[in-house]
């Protein structure tokens, strides 16, 4: 039976492991074992499960989803290459966040370097997916949706690396304090004071016209 | 009397809106908010950006990613599986190939001496 991962893994970590983690974790257990002998089907399994995670990760980080994608696979081919070398004191998922930040850190710089990059914005948008995103049964309230959507990852890429990295995990991903300690190797006390200097500066690039959004 | 200022009301913001001020300090920052329309509205500023961001939906990887990871892992295993045995040293070229090679090598020596 297929475990949704990432329901499971946003769950705040104070409370109590449901029997739905409990499975999680035991399925992860024998994942694991499969992977260290080389089972080539574990490994895809591995793929199936947190391609998206990885994914949406790259995305948020790079901007652009031709390098996210390239990106992405990269970061699984690192991890088949490194099996050996998990050693089961983290969550699997932990480990593959952190080799997947490494990698999105060293193509930023790379991209930096080249002085590449371009903000995916709305128009980058093709208009088969823009219908695919439709929330509603108004196409003009669906191209707001979107609009509003570009806005907001727009602010995100104006954001410094660290300060990205650890909107994405916290924000989006919806990892706990202690999976973002592992992944970033940052003190708690650093990565809350730079969460909250990142919120603070989105709250201020986003501006009151997000605020009059909502209501 | 307010005890906080201004900042140090808005350094407490992520705190709040993930509920983990201690009594304490909510109450003071509370004290400020209903006496300061600013903080109260920087506040609201705040929590909208943040639930903007929360709500972004989640990127889907292309449907070929794994095919692609796959490829990828198989095609790095053919060729470390035909440098491999160069680098451990177990690769052994046949008699009748080295023999010519040797051969080569003398005559290539012997002429650079006679130079």
């Amino acid at each position: 039976m297929a475990v949704d991962v990432a329901t499971i893994e946003s769950q705040p970590a104070r409370a109590a492991p449901s029997e739905a983690a409990q499975q999680l974790a035991l399925r992860e257990r024998l994942l694991i074992a499969r992977l260290r002998r080389r089972d080539e089907r574990a490994f895809t399994e591995l793929v199936r499960l947190h391609q998206d995670r990885v994914y949406d990760l790259c995305v948020r980080m790079l901007n652009d989803r031709e390098e996210a994608f390239d990106v992405a696979q990269e970061v699984f081919v690192s991890l088949h290459a490194a099996l050996g070398q998990f050693r089961g004191d983290s969550r699997l998922s932990t480990w593959i966040f952190k080799v997947a930040k490494n990698h999105c850190l060293n193509r930023l710089k790379y991209l930096g370097r080249r002085q590449r990059g371009r903000t995916d914005e709305l128009s980058d948008v093709p208009e088969g997916e823009l219908a695919e995103h439709q929330q509603g049964p108004n196409p003009q309230e669906a191209l707001l949706g979107k609009e509003q959507q570009a806005r907001v990852q727009a602010a995100i890429a104006r954001l410094p690396d660290e300060q990205r990295l650890l909107v994405v995990l916290r924000d989006i991903e919806g990892l706990t304090y202690d999976e973002i300690v592992q992944i970033t190797e940052q003190p708690e006390g650093t990565v809350k004071s730079r969460l909250h200097r990142a919120r603070a500066a989105l709250a201020e690039i986003l501006g009151p016209n997000d605020q009059e959004g909502r209501r | 009397m307010n005890e906080l200022g201004h900042s140090e009301v808005q350094g407490l913001y992520s705190a709040y809106v993930e509920h983990e001020l201690p009594v304490g300090e909510l109450e003071k920052l509370v004290e400020h908010l209903e006496s300061c329309d600013g903080c109260t509205v920087a506040l609201e500023r705040f929590e909208a950006s943040l639930d903007a961001v929360r709500q972004l939906p989640r990127e889907r990887a292309p449907a070929n990613l794994a095919r692609q990871v796959l490829r990828r892992v198989r095609h790095r295993n053919r060729r470390r599986a035909a440098v491999l045995p160069y680098l451990t040293g177990q690769f052994h070229l046949p008699a009748e190939a080295i023999i010519p090679i040797v051969l080569a090598a003398a005559i290539a020596l012997l002429i650079h001496a006679l130079q």
